[in-house]
């Protein structure tokens, strides 16, 4: 999957998760950008993001994933 | 789920989420004329993740912040547990709304049950709940020993901790407490000795268990069966020690919209929703093949043949359904005669035609086939569940009748069973007396329909059924019954009042109340426990505070027979007057005119409640077609 692809299909889990079909993801934006990524918009992200992709992350990933960019990272890692 | 697979994790019974869900709950939301309970439930009747699940709770609160749904059933739930609830609540709602129920949620703070279960003041004893869920598994109790000596576990402290919450709010905030089995451990200390040996977790939480499975019941309680559910999803899936770790999440993500839903149920059957009927298709459903193309050796349902097996266990199912209480019905596309052909001819079948309580084998839609199946058994559409393996016909239903239940099935029958069972339509609070011959009990109102067609006055009808009436107050052996009644009874029922079983007794001790439990037997059978009712005592003036009645009795002057001895005993007591109340609801227009029928005076109106009066020095008992036993 190209980083292109896998920045699209994130693009979609956020505006699912989230709920809103604004939002737009890129890689320079951090955790701070999006009002609802506190602790448990987290967990919800995590369980979203290993379901789309059929992966499954361990804590530390988890824990590191504090921007678009590390999601990327932690996915292409991954996949 | 991927194709091929039925797994309860999935809610495979449930259509997948509209791929359009979100515009569809807008539109909901935007519609500020319609009851938005039934469409905001018809959405919920669908297999949703937490995404969704929180979307649509969202609009359910605002939706009813500003007016109420007449169509849902109010449900107060406590919450108690050992992990994070954030997540468990939307889901719960939506499940909730899924059986019909309008939830309202107050959660404790992690760690604090047995704090909120003590303090007369705390947040959920001043909700007042119905019922408190205890979520509770044995991270959340006092199993482990804090020191390094062996055992490492006991029960005891944990059961003991139970039980004083549970005490706690009975006492406290009024509330039934809602018990969570708990799941076994997902490993082994020592390996299969851990099953046997005393201090272990696995044989502690299974001992925890049992004792649970006495003492709950016992006392006025419910089970929550989360053992069970934990296994079936498989121990394996149950537990994710990363979301543990990370966020107190008790069991895997993945688990929530069943667990939710399992819970649920047991709401439901506490506000008596669960479904009665399971409406049955025939070809391909109760046998292999088209029995009017196949004929009768042509049909699947032999012994040893795999297909013939599966066919058979869902007719074993529905047996075992019918044995329980539940009314079995047949709803066919076929001629009426070949339908009954295997029922009567083929060696393989377990179902017989005495099963069936209507059995309905045309040309018509199945939609208006079911429709008359209901009136045929005096049940709401809601009673009902259509187990149907064409695709078509399910959605049919679903879209003209959205109250029947119709579960999506499997790739074959091996998956029957599993929908019917595993989609908890048919959840019960509890299992009583009337229940075991329920379902003979229909097929008897079914004979007497007929007689009434050949005898052509009704009370000539009624006198020839030769009814016996039996009052008593209420006591603890008919309480169980008691209950069950005051929390289905939908349509005969005047001031829709439920009552716990813990209120329930209050009543029976209580010298400010006349309680009065009535049993109805004729010809045909016993029909059981068919009434109920309790007034408040005044000196001048008794006051009905709830009088309901079982559909199954309907018309035949059985209220004339209570009437009277309401009246009787009223006026042996002292008093002038006997008042009624008729508050109505979107189920019990049909006894709106009940108090004018049996002579009542209207005497006010409050909002839409209309109040009436017997004025007992002029009463004049009717003349009824029953004999009343002592």
């Amino acid at each position: 999957m190209s980083t292109e692809e896998a920045r699209v299909r994130l693009e979609q889990v956020f505006r699912e998760v989230f709920d809103d079909d604004t939002l737009s993801v890129t890689e320079d934006r951090q955790r701070e950008d999006f009002p609802g990524w506190d602790s448990l918009g987290h967990i919800r992200l995590v369980s979203a993001l290993e379901e789309t992709f059929g992966v499954s992350f361990s804590i530390e990933e988890i824990e590191a994933m504090t921007s678009i960019g590390r999601i990327l990272e932690a996915i292409r890692a991954r996949t | 789920m991927s194709p091929g697979t039925y797994n309860l994790i999935d809610l495979p019974w449930l259509p997948r989420a509209a791929g359009d869900f979100r515009a569809q709950l807008s539109a909901v939301v935007a519609d500020a004329e319609a009851d938005w309970g039934p469409r905001l439930r018809y959405l919920a009747t669908s297999a949703l993740g937490l995404n969704h699940a929180m979307a649509l709770s969202r609009a359910m609160h605002e939706l009813a912040s500003t007016r109420p749904s007449r169509a849902l059933t109010p449900f107060r739930l406590g919450l108690v547990g050992n992990g994070t609830m954030d997540f468990v609540k939307p889901m719960l709602e939506v499940a909730a709304l899924r059986h019909g129920l309008a939830l309202e949620l107050c959660a404790a703070d992690l760690g604090q049950g047995m704090q909120q279960a003590l303090d007369p003041d705390s947040v959920i004893n001043r909700f007042r709940p119905d019922a408190v869920l205890l979520a509770l598994d044995h991270r959340g109790l006092p199993f482990r020993a804090a020191d390094g000596r062996w055992p490492p576990y006991d029960a005891e402290a944990a059961l003991t901790e139970l039980q004083a919450m549970r005490d706690g709010f009975r006492r406290h905030g009024g509330a039934m407490s809602l018990v969570q089995t708990l799941p076994a451990p997902s490993e082994l200390l020592f390996g299969s000795l851990d099953a046997s040996i005393r201090g272990s977790l696995r044989s502690e939480v299974s001992g925890l268990n049992a004792a649970l499975a006495e003492d709950v019941p016992r006392r006025g309680d419910l089970l929550v069966d989360i053992d069970w559910l934990a296994q079936s999803v498989g121990l394996d899936h149950w537990y994710d020690p990363r979301t543990w770790y990370m966020a107190r999440l008790p069991f895997a993500q993945r688990a929530l919209p069943l667990y939710a839903d399992f819970v649920a149920r047991t709401l439901g059957a506490i506000r008596g929703k669960a479904r009665k009927c399971l409406v049955l298709d025939l070809d391909n459903t109760l046998w292999g093949g088209v029995i009017g193309d196949d004929g009768l050796e042509g049909i699947t349902l032999a012994e040893g043949d795999a297909l013939g097996e599966a066919y058979r266990a869902v007719q074993s199912m529905a047996l075992d359904l019918r044995r329980r209480g539940i009314v079995l019905a047949v709803c066919s596309k076929n001629d009426d005669a070949t339908a009954r052909l295997p029922f009567r001819d083929h060696p393989g079948m377990i179902l017989k035609e005495s099963d069936i309580a209507v059995f309905v084998a045309d040309w018509n839609d199945k939609a208006s086939n079911l429709e008359r199946i209901a009136r045929q058994l005096e049940l709401g559409l809601d009673a009902l569940v259509l187990l149907d393996d064409n695709p078509a016909e399910r959605e049919l239903v679903r879209q003209v009748l959205p109250q029947v239940a119709v579960p999506e099935l499997g790739p074959d029958a091996s998956t029957f069973v599993k929908a019917v069972l595993g989609a908890g339509y048919f959840e019960s609070a509890a299992f009583t007396r009337e229940d075991l011959v329920r379902a003979d009990q229909y097929r008897e109102n079914a004979q007497r329909a007929e007689l009434l067609e050949s005898s052509r006055d009704l009370d000539d009808f009624l006198r020839s059924l030769d009814m016996r009436v039996r009052f008593a107050p209420f006591d603890a052996t008919g309480r169980k019954r008691i209950t069950q009644l005051i929390n289905k009874t939908n349509q005969f029922n005047v001031a829709t009042r439920r009552y716990t079983d813990g209120e329930v007794a209050g009543f029976e001790a209580s010298p400010g109340h006349y309680t009065l439990q009535v049993s109805v037997s004729d010809r045909f059978g016993d029909n059981g426990m068919i009434a109920v009712v309790i007034c408040v005592r005044g000196t001048e003036e008794w006051l009905i505070d709830s009088w309901l009645m079982s559909c199954r009795v309907l018309n035949r002057k059985i209220e004339h027979v209570i009437c009277n001895r309401i009246a009787a005993d009223a006026r042996a007591a002292g008093a002038r007057r006997v008042v009624g109340e008729y508050r109505p609801t979107d189920r019990n227009g049909i006894v709106a005119d009940l108090f004018q029928r049996l002579g009542f005076d209207q005497c006010e109106a409050a909002g839409t409640t209309s109040r009436w009066a017997l004025d007992l020095e002029r009463f004049q008992p009717f003349d009824v077609p029953a004999r009343v036993a002592p």
